[in-house]
């Protein structure tokens, strides 16, 4: 097991660095000069060439570009995500102050989705045929195609306009977040819902299944001790998944709800050409899903006995 | 409740819904005559598109672009785009490229400190480290106090424009040893509350102010992104007004029980200008023939009343007619609006249509590559797309993702037309055309756009003249070799940037300038 994280460990490493590269990549092949955009700014209007160009070199943009990377990277290993060129706060104070935020949509999200998504599909599996699995089925299949910001506008409209039970923006109390939480949630419910369900019906057809229900076990025995922790296992990697993209920001909803977490700071960053926060932002997000996908590997051996066997080989 | 939820099928087209219904030009005012509400209740939260401080100026927080009324500037600029006194009484040109100030008398910062003529030694030395003030020239000696209520200005370049670009927030005066972007204590009718970052910004009356008090008890700016959260949040009654509401949302908006509109009177101007000296490919430009059809063939009538729902103005002058003077607008002739005369020139340059409606000439096709500003509304760009193609010509619209794209796109030259806004933001008459055509101007897009000898003359003495009617007059003077000699900018209408408020608010008038709105005036009615 330790010689196995280890390994895990060390891929997780060179995956960052990879990702790192990559958005270094992007930025430089992006059209667009980042310090003209500081410039105009500041000026609110087309900027002489010459403050650009002193932009340009107190931004370290004049030096080779093997040069700005090394430089970078050499600070990030070091903990310093470098300043913000437009907010001139540091990066990594920024992702700090919006990551809880965006870690509590985050949470409240995937919750719902698994307390949503997970009993929804065994309902559906368990009652395959029936209205009810019908109807279980479309519910998963519209909440899987409605655009997220279209689900939160009718949400907005719904509870705070005409019901006036909830607000429509804005961040800090438990009211704020249910309506961004359950917009968030809807997409990954409704995967998990057809993942659940379809996971389950090709375990209840296997030959424990049918020697339990032999034996005359209740079919809630059936289904809570054979079959769904059987189907575990793939239910827990899209869960992970799902985390890991919420986690990294869920940019649309933030936007629209004016939840100021981390998607809602790519966005900005991103119209900005603000490059120290948006390689911030990359690291991090890439960080995220990483350690999150090892988490959930880890995971498989409590789910399936038999994966932690064969790791502790 | 299903008929609402059904209007969310709507929002989603919001951008390209409009109405029958066109509201007419409203003044920007909004007057009630119903009862005052107590001053305990009279709060008023406005929702604006995002936190600015964040993304653009932390030094300028409460202050631009979303002006809470807490610092002032000596100058400002009144209703009408001319300069006003504020915490100056008068400014007098003594010569040398110095500018004398008088300074009001017994007025005191948010912390009772009195406001001095080091007070002002100090904010501009401020304005200078921060970089705040790069176009008026003002440098780290520039201020020399003469007494306590008398300073000397004097800009490191020639800059007889300095009044008028001083009238801009970010020459705001604040009180010695503090620092705004921790807490702005300045002069201003609102003090500093509190600040929120991507949350919300407060301020409260200040009860010592000089002039007129504020009736408002706090003013409140909420930080909401997107466009059509801040008008749901209007509707559900979270915040009393909304900056910024799209035009094509106004009749609409103005249309419900308990909302009003107040657009601004012209501050902003939307302009389509031309690449005059392009490289190989992007060249048709340079024949003031086909300048002049593309003029002819747009009808900026359309683009005002119908597209935007009558909440701008047709304009013939690059800049907002009321800085320019009174009777401005009128001593520039419109090119536009004339399809026939657009066919016309068209034909007789030998342009002929194609099967596709779209005119040739030698097997070139008459598409003309237009990059717009990144944040201009796409179906405003259609609807000129649309316009032009009546009389043959393809405007191949390239709208940027983002400013650094756009900005680009128009650096490498490599465009034919650009439509553009340009905001007024001080009283400089000559601050638009010097922005985009004039010759001395050493942005990187001016040798594409640059407007030729004649024009940089009469920019140059637009600039040099310390007497700004003078200056109003040579601008409008080289406006019109811009537009009616040249056809080298083609003016079309005022940018519509408009408020939307609950009925009950009270008092308020639009600014054509949105960075300078003034909330005094404003109250809540029951």
């Amino acid at each position: 097991m330790a010689s196995y994280v280890a390994r895990r460990l060390a891929w997780l490493a060179l995956a960052l660095v990879g990702v790192s590269v990559l958005t270094f990549a992007l930025g430089v092949l992006a059209p667009g000069d980042p310090a003209e955009v500081v410039v105009e700014r500041r000026l609110n209007q087309p900027p002489p060439k010459e403050l650009v160009d002193e932009e340009r070199r107190r931004l370290g943009l004049d030096e080779p570009l093997v040069e700005q990377y090394v430089d970078w990277l050499g600070r990030a290993v070091r903990g310093d995500l470098g300043r913000s060129w437009l907010r001139d706060l540091r990066v990594s104070e920024v992702i700090r102050e919006r990551m809880p935020r965006t870690a509590a949509l985050a949470a409240a999200a995937a919750g719902l989705s698994v307390l949503i998504g997970v009993p929804l599909g065994v309902l559906s599996a368990a009652h395959r045929n029936s209205a009810l699995d019908h109807l279980c089925r479309l519910g998963a299949l519209v909440g899987a195609s409605v655009p997220s910001y279209f689900a939160a506008y009718l949400l907005i409209l719904a509870f705070a306009v005409e019901v006036r039970a909830l607000p429509a923006f804005g961040f800090g109390t438990p009211a704020h977040l249910v309506l961004p939480a359950v917009t968030l949630a809807l997409g990954p419910a409704s995967t998990l819902a057809r993942l659940t369900r379809s996971t389950v019906l090709e375990v209840l057809g296997e030959d424990y299944v049918r020697t339990a229900r032999a034996k005359g076990l209740r079919s809630t025995a059936v289904f809570a001790h054979h079959a769904l922790r059987n189907a575990l296992v793939p239910i827990l990697t899209v869960t992970g998944l799902s985390l890991g993209h919420l986690l990294a920001g869920a940019i649309v909803v933030e936007t629209v709800f004016a939840w100021p977490g981390l998607g809602d700071l790519a966005v900005s960053a991103i119209k900005d050409r603000d490059y120290p926060l948006i390689q911030g932002f990359v690291l991090f997000s890439g960080l995220a899903y990483v350690l999150l996908n090892f988490a959930i590997d880890l995971s498989y051996g409590w789910a399936d006995p038999r994966i932690r066997s064969e790791r502790d080989r | 409740m299903k008929v609402r939820i059904a209007i969310a099928f709507l929002l989603l087209a919001a951008a390209c819904s409009g109405t029958d219904d066109t509201p007419s030009v409203q003044s920007g005012r909004t007057d009630t005559q119903a009862e005052a509400l107590p001053f305990e209740q009279q709060t008023l939260t406005m929702a604006t598109p995002g936190d600015v401080f964040i993304t653009r100026n932390r030094n300028l927080l409460g202050m631009w672009p979303d002006n809470a009324n807490i610092c002032e500037p000596l100058l400002g600029i009144n209703y009408d785009l001319q300069t006003a006194n504020v915490l100056a009484t008068k400014a007098t040109f003594t010569g040398n490229n110095t500018f004398r100030f008088e300074l009001r008398r017994n007025v005191t910062f948010h912390n009772g400190a009195p406001f001095n003529a080091e007070a002002v030694r100090y904010s501009f030395a401020r304005i200078v480290d921060k970089q705040l003030g790069l176009t008026s020239f003002v440098g780290p000696d520039s201020v020399k106090v003469i007494d306590d209520f008398t300073v000397d200005i004097t800009p490191t370049q020639p800059n007889l424009r300095l009044p008028e670009i001083i009238a801009h927030p970010n020459f705001s005066i604040i009180a010695p040893g503090t620092d705004p972007a921790d807490k702005p204590v300045c002069t201003g009718p609102f003090e500093f509350v509190e600040y929120s970052p991507n949350d919300k910004f407060v301020a409260k009356r200040y009860e010592n102010y000089w002039g007129e008090k504020a009736k408002l008890r706090q003013l409140t700016f909420r930080f909401i992104p997107d466009q059509n959260t801040r008008r749901l949040a209007l509707e559900s009654g979270e915040v009393d007004g909304v900056w910024f509401l799209p035009p094509q949302q106004a009749a609409n908006v103005k249309n419900r029980p308990g909302l009003q509109i107040a657009p601004t009177p012209p501050g902003a101007t939307v302009v389509l200008s031309f690449n005059l000296h392009g490289p190989e490919g992007y060249q048709l430009m340079q024949d003031i023939n086909l300048r002049r059809a593309l003029a002819a063939s747009l009808d900026p009538k359309g683009l005002a009343e119908t597209q935007w729902q009558g909440t701008a103005e047709v304009i013939t002058t690059v800049s907002p007619p009321a800085v320019l003077g009174a009777g401005a607008a009128s001593q520039v002739r419109s090119i536009t609006g004339n399809l026939v005369e657009a066919e016309r020139i068209l034909e007789a340059n030998g342009w002929r249509k194609g099967s596709d409606g779209i005119r040739e000439k030698d097997g070139r096709k008459l598409s003309l590559v237009t990059p717009a500003q990144f944040d201009f509304e796409p179906e405003s760009l259609q609807f000129l797309q649309a316009q032009a193609k009546r009389a043959g010509i393809d405007l191949k619209m390239e709208k940027a993702p983002d400013g650094a794209a756009y900005g680009q796109k128009i650096n490498s030259g490599q465009w034919d037309v650009d439509v553009n806004y340009w905001n007024q933001n001080d009283g400089n008459p000559a601050s638009i055309p010097s922005r985009l055509w004039y010759g001395k101007n050493t942005n990187a897009r001016i040798k594409f756009t640059g407007a030729g000898e004649k024009f940089d003359k009469l920019v140059d003495e637009a600039l040099a003249t310390p007497d700004v009617r003078e200056s109003a007059r040579k601008s409008i003077e080289a406006t019109k070799v811009l537009v009616e000699e040249q056809f080298a900018a083609i003016p079309l209408t005022s940018f519509p940037q408009i408020f939307a408020l609950k009925q009950s608010v009270a008092g308020f008038k639009a600014h054509p300038s949105v960075n300078q709105q003034p909330w005094t005036s404003v109250y809540r009615t029951k």
